[in-house]
C-alpha cells in the first residue's frame, strides 16, 4: 500500500505547490525540492521567453537562456534570500544571462544591413505605410537593427521598462543599479532609437515631425550624461 | 470607428499629447498625470496612436509581443520542464565522475607527484652540495659544468671519503647492520641460502647448507674471526 499513498501524497504536494505563493516555491526549492521547481518552471517559462526574445530578437536563444536560467536558480537556490522579491532574482539572473548572450553574439555578427534590407523591400511594395498595421514581427526586425546601437544595459531596461511594462524600481532591482540610473538607461535608449528610425526610416515619421522641434530632442542632452 | 475611452469622452489633442510625451525625452522628469490612462488608450485608439508614434516612433515599439511559439505553451513547458531535468542530470554525473576519477593524477596527485620530483632534486642536489662536487670537479669554479664535469671521479671522491671499498653487506653476521632473518651458523637444519648451480639445490629435501661455506660466501673485510666458521 506504500505505492499508492506516495503517489496520493505527491499529488497532494503538487497541489500545495501549485496554490503558493512564488516566494514559498523558492523556499521550496531551496531546500532541494524538484517538484517545486517544476512548478516555477511552469510558471515562469512563458513569460521569461518573452522578455529573454524581446532582449535577444531569437526565439531559440531565448529558450536556451531561459533553460540556463532555471538551472542556475536550482544551482543557487542556497543562496535565495526570502527578503528579496521572487521576480526580482529570476529576472535578474535571465537578463544577465540575455546581456552575455548578446555580447557574445555581437562577436559574431556585426551588421544587421541585410535585415534592414529585407524590410526596405518588404516596405517598398506598400502604397501605404501605416504603422498600425505593421506586422509585429516586421517591426521586432526594426527593433532589433536598431537596438544594435543601444548598450546591453540600455536595451535591457528598455525592453523591461517599455517593453514589460516593469516599475524602474524593479527594473532597478533586476539589473542590478539605481532608479536613477535606469532612468537614464531609458532615457539614452529613447533617444538612439528616435533618432535612427527617423534616419533609417523616415516613413515612420509622419509629415512634418521634426526632432528639433522639441526642446528635449537629443541635441539638448549629451551621451556623456549617460550612465554606465 | 476607433473607441473612445477618454474619461471625457475625447481624445487628446496634438498638443495634449506632445505635453504627455515630454517626460520620455527628459531623465529628471516624472510622468505626467493621466500618463497610463493614456497609454491604455493609445493601445485602442488608431487616431492616437498615430498622432502619438508621429510625436515619438519609438513607441512603435510597445506594440511588440513575442512571436507566437513554435509549441503551445503547456508543450514549453514540458520541453522546458525535462530540458531543465537533463542538465541537472548532466551536472550530477559529471560532479560524480570527477569525484571518481580524483586520483593520483587529477590536478592534487599532479601536485603531489610534482612535489615529490622537486624534493628528490633538491636532496640530490643538497647531497652533492655536501659532497663538494662543485669544488672538487676538474674545473674547480663551482659551475654546473664543473660540477657535472666531476661526476665521473665522483665514485673515487666517494670512496676516498669512506676509506676502503666496503664488501657485500652480509646478514646474519654480528657486525651486519642487517637483521633481518635469523641466524643460521653452520648446518642448524634451515635453508637459509640456496646456492645455485648446484644439482642438489633442486631438491628441496637434501642437504642445503654446505659447511662454512655460506659464511664465507658474504663477508666484511676484516672480519677473520669469521673465516674459520
Amino acid at each position: 500500500m506504500t505505492g499508492p499513498q506516495l503517489a496520493y501524497s505527491a499529488s497532494r504536494h503538487r497541489e500545495a505547490l501549485a496554490d503558493g505563493t512564488d516566494k514559498e516555491l523558492l523556499v521550496a526549492v531551496r531546500d532541494g525540492d524538484e517538484m517545486a521547481l517544476d512548478e516555477l518552471i511552469r510558471r515562469k517559462t512563458n513569460p521569461l521567453l518573452q522578455t529573454t526574445y524581446r532582449i535577444l530578437g531569437d526565439m531559440e536563444e531565448a529558450r536556451d537562456v531561459v533553460q540556463v536560467t532555471f538551472f542556475r536558480v536550482w544551482e543557487n537556490r542556497d543562496k535565495f534570500d526570502e527578503r528579496w522579491s521572487p521576480n526580482t532574482w529570476i529576472y535578474r539572473i535571465a537578463s544577465n544571462l540575455a546581456i552575455d548572450q548578446l555580447r557574445s553574439r555581437r562577436s559574431r555578427e556585426r551588421s544587421q544591413e541585410p535585415v534592414r534590407l529585407h524590410l526596405r523591400q518588404v516596405f517598398g511594395n506598400r502604397e501605404r505605410r501605416d504603422t498600425a498595421r505593421l506586422q509585429e514581427e516586421e517591426v521586432m526586425g526594426i527593433f532589433r537593427e536598431l537596438s544594435a546601437d543601444l548598450t546591453d544595459k540600455q536595451k535591457a531596461v528598455f525592453v523591461l521598462r517599455e517593453l514589460e511594462g516593469l516599475s524602474s524600481q524593479e527594473v532597478a532591482g533586476i539589473v542590478g543599479c539605481r532608479e536613477s540610473t535606469v532612468r537614464n538607461h531609458l532615457f539614452n535608449a529613447r533617444k538612439v532609437l528616435r533618432r535612427e528610425l527617423v534616419s533609417r526610416y523616415p516613413e515612420y515619421a509622419p509629415e512634418g515631425y521634426a526632432p528639433e522641434d522639441r526642446g528635449s530632442d537629443a541635441d539638448s542632452t549629451p551621451d556623456t550624461k549617460e550612465a554606465s | 470607428m476607433s473607441p473612445r475611452i477618454s474619461p471625457h469622452g475625447e481624445c487628446p489633442s496634438s498638443g495634449q499629447w506632445n505635453d504627455l510625451l515630454a517626460h520620455r525625452y527628459e531623465a529628471d522628469r516624472d510622468q505626467p498625470e493621466g500618463w497610463g490612462w493614456a497609454l491604455a488608450h493609445m493601445e485602442q485608439c488608431a487616431s492616437c496612436r498615430k498622432t502619438a508614434v508621429g510625436l515619438d516612433p519609438t513607441l512603435l515599439f510597445r506594440r511588440l509581443t513575442a512571436p507566437a511559439p513554435a509549441l503551445e505553451p503547456a508543450a514549453e513547458v514540458a520541453a522546458m520542464q525535462q530540458a531543465v531535468a537533463a542538465m541537472r542530470r548532466a551536472d550530477r554525473v559529471e560532479r560524480t565522475e570527477q569525484r571518481s576519477h580524483g586520483g593520483m593524477w587529477t590536478s592534487g596527485g599532479r601536485w603531489v607527484a610534482a612535489a615529490a620530483v622537486a624534493l628528490s632534486t633538491l636532496s640530490l642536489g643538497a647531497s652533492l652540495w655536501n659532497d663538494g662536487l662543485w669544488q672538487k670537479g676538474p674545473g674547480g669554479e663551482g659551475s654546473l659544468a664543473a660540477g657535472l664535469g666531476a661526476v665521473p671521479s665522483s665514485l673515487d671522491l666517494v670512496l676516498d671519503a669512506v676509506g676502503e671499498m666496503p664488501a657485500i653487506e652480509s646478514f646474519g653476521t654480528p657486525q651486519s647492520a642487517s637483521d633481518e632473518g635469523p641466524m643460521i651458523w653452520e648446518s642448524e637444519g634451515m635453508p637459509a641460502f640456496e646456492p645455485f648451480g648446484i644439482p642438489e639445490s633442486a631438491s628441496v629435501e637434501g642437504p642445503m647448507i654446505w659447511e662454512s661455506e655460506v659464511a664465507t660466501l658474504i663477508m666484511l673485510p676484516g672480519s677473520e674471526e669469521l673465516q674459520g666458521v
